[in-house]
């Protein structure tokens, strides 16, 4: 016993060695290096936004009041005003609107796919799905360039540049995302609430709606809010499509702007640091703010799902 | 006095092309509580989830063949309304599955699918049941706390107690105590003694002394074939077959 023990305690040892040689500590390193310019990174973004963004308000001279609650924007006049509430209100809207829309429409396809067709859901629809999920938005934008804004301009009305033309191409381009993940989280819940629930006489439909859908309910709002994060962010898409001009819409027919589409049509002609390009900074800030509450609401429910 | 609960006859169950029942004929005794062992991939739970017909819900795939009689009637027939069969059999699985509602919530859900709205009668189910499944003194004071904090044993003892809240006459339990400590264990084979008579329970179970403690009627089930059944004291004491010596004296398996 106690030679056999020394003996396994000695190849133990030896193995240990073997792998000090090289990769258990190369691999170590990689990682450790990996993580460490992942948090420099992420940290380093954040800072200098931070400083580029508040500059509007501590060097340019704005009024955050104004910055945040009005309508005012005229950046390059003689006399110039910051109110970037057009935008801010344009990246909301098309945000939460695009999420009404697909969080019904994207749970409805994932319970489809893994409740109601699962075989043929799982062969044919999800990778058809995640194909979906990996094209690049300019393309949403160009279709809905081509045939979106001709259609709203024939058929509802206006110049079809418009809101309404920029929540649909959105809600598009994230419906994929949502249906993809919302698919993850039924997937993940246990088979045995499916045959418990079975086995008590229930029907699919009572399965679905009373045991299925709130036991995923963590993991479908993370569905949709990594869609809103996907939303909030786009830029390239909206712009083609919402028409760019700095008026609070009146309808879902105007066209209007969002921070991201302000961002990239006038970063290129504004001198860095003056006023108005700052102001663009603090834009983007914004956008970061929001990205980091969306994530946190992720964090939170996440941990919520392991209760 | 002793009927069959269940009658099987050259019942036959394929997934796809794997045939993994082959043809058993047998009646299950009523009230009493049966053991079917057997070394596991033999075909034990396909063999119990058909006789709710889970199985058909779980599988596309699924072929059953043969006739089991349950009631006068048999269930493979199409005319079988699976959710009036699946009122009056319940289940019970291996790993013990709540769902993620409170306990109370949890007993209800027969129930309530069932068509019982007032929340008296509901309370009323509630209460009897866990009362019957021995749960009800740990957690009359919680009933609105979440199913999932109960411990491994107390979240079975829940689960049998959902499974009798639409009042069946059989239970199935499908290796009950597999994912469960000693003591729990011996907390659910007590209550499958006091459940005996009022029910007739089909047991799976790997564990050939779990048999012998709770079982009347042991059936040694060996790559799909009913190799023997037969009083659990007859069956381990004295097989009849080679095949069900080899297995219980640990020769395989
Ligand atoms: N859903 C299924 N689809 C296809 N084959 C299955 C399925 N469930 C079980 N099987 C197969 O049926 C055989 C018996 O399995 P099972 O009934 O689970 O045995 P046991 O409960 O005795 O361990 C195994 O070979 C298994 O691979
Ligand atoms: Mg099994």
């Amino acid at each position: 016993m106690e030679t056999n023990l020394r003996a396994s305690e000695r190849l133990v040892r030896k193995s240990r060695k073997l792998s000090l040689k090289n990769p258990e500590r190369n691999g170590k390193i990689v990682v450790y290096t990996a993580a460490f310019l992942t948090v420099v990174a992420t940290l380093a973004v954040t800072v200098f936004l931070a400083q580029r963004g508040l500059q509007s308000f501590y060097m340019s001279d704005i009024n955050p009041l104004e910055f945040f609650t009005s309508t005012n924007w005229n950046p390059s006049g003689d006399n110039p005003t910051y109110g970037a509430l057009i935008f801010i209100f344009g990246s909301l809207a098309v945000t939460l609107a695009s999420a009404v829309i697909v969080a019904p429409l994207g749970i409805g396809a994932a319970i489809f796919m893994t409740e109601i067709a699962p075989s043929w859901g799982k062969k044919v629809l999800q990778p058809v799905i995640e194909i979906l999920v990996g094209i690049p938005s300019v393309i949403y934008g160009y279709i809905g360039l081509t045939v979106l804004v001709p259609f709203i301009r024939e058929q509802v009305g206006g110049s079809g540049y418009s809101l309404m033309a920029g929540i649909v191409v959105v809600s598009v381009m994230i419906l994929p995302t949502v249906t993809t993940l919302s698919a993850d989280a039924l997937n993940r819940l246990p088979n045995g609430l499916r045959s418990s629930s079975y086995a008590l006489g229930a029907t699919r439909w009572q399965t679905i709606r009373r045991v299925l859908l709130p036991a995923a309910i963590p993991g479908l709002l993370t569905a949709v809010i990594l869609g809103m994060a996907r939303a909030i962010g786009e830029a390239l898409a909206i712009q083609m499509v919402i028409g760019n001009t700095e008026l609070l819409p009146g309808s879902l027919l105007d066209p209007t702007a969002t921070m991201t589409t302000i961002i990239t049509l006038n970063m290129g002609h504004t001198t860095f640091g003056s006023a108005e390009n700052n102001v663009l900074w603090t834009l983007g800030l914004i956008l970061l703010a929001i990205s980091y509450l969306l994530v946190m609401a992720v964090r939170f429910l996440g941990a919520r799902r392991k209760i | 006095m002793t009927e069959a609960i269940f009658k099987t006859e050259n019942l036959k169950i394929a997934y796809g092309k794997n045939q993994v029942i082959h043809g058993i004929d047998w009646d299950i005794i009523e009230g009493e509580v049966t053991a079917l062992i057997g070394p596991s991939g033999c075909g034990k739970s396909t063999f119990l989830k058909t006789l709710n017909l889970l199985v058909r819900s779980m599988s596309d795939d699924v072929k059953l063949s043969g006739s089991i009689t349950f009631s006068g009637k048999n269930i493979l027939n199409d005319k079988i309304d699976a959710i009036d069969l699946r009122k009056q059999i319940g289940m019970v699985f291996q790993q013990p599955n709540p769902f993620p509602k409170s306990i109370f919530e949890n007993v209800a859900y027969g129930p309530r699918i069932h068509g019982v709205k007032k929340k008296r009668e509901l309370q009323e189910i509630v209460e009897q049941t866990l009362i019957e499944a021995y749960l009800w003194d740990e957690v009359k004071d919680r009933l609105e706390d979440s199913a999932l904090g109960l411990s491994g044993g107390q979240q079975q003892r829940l689960c049998i107690a959902r499974a009798l809240a639409t009042k069946p006459d059989v239970l199935l339990m499908d290796e009950p105590t597999s994912a469960l400590d000693p003591i729990s264990t011996l907390g659910i084979e007590e209550l499958i003694r006091k459940l005996e008579g009022q029910y007739s329970v089909i047991l799976v179970t790997h564990q050939m002394e779990q048999a012998a403690r709770v079982s009347d009627t042991t059936a040694f089930l060996y790559m799909g074939e009913l190799i023997e059944t037969n009083k659990t004291s007859q069956l381990f004491s004295n097989p009849t077959e080679k095949q069900t010596e080899d297995y219980i004296t640990g020769k395989f398996g």
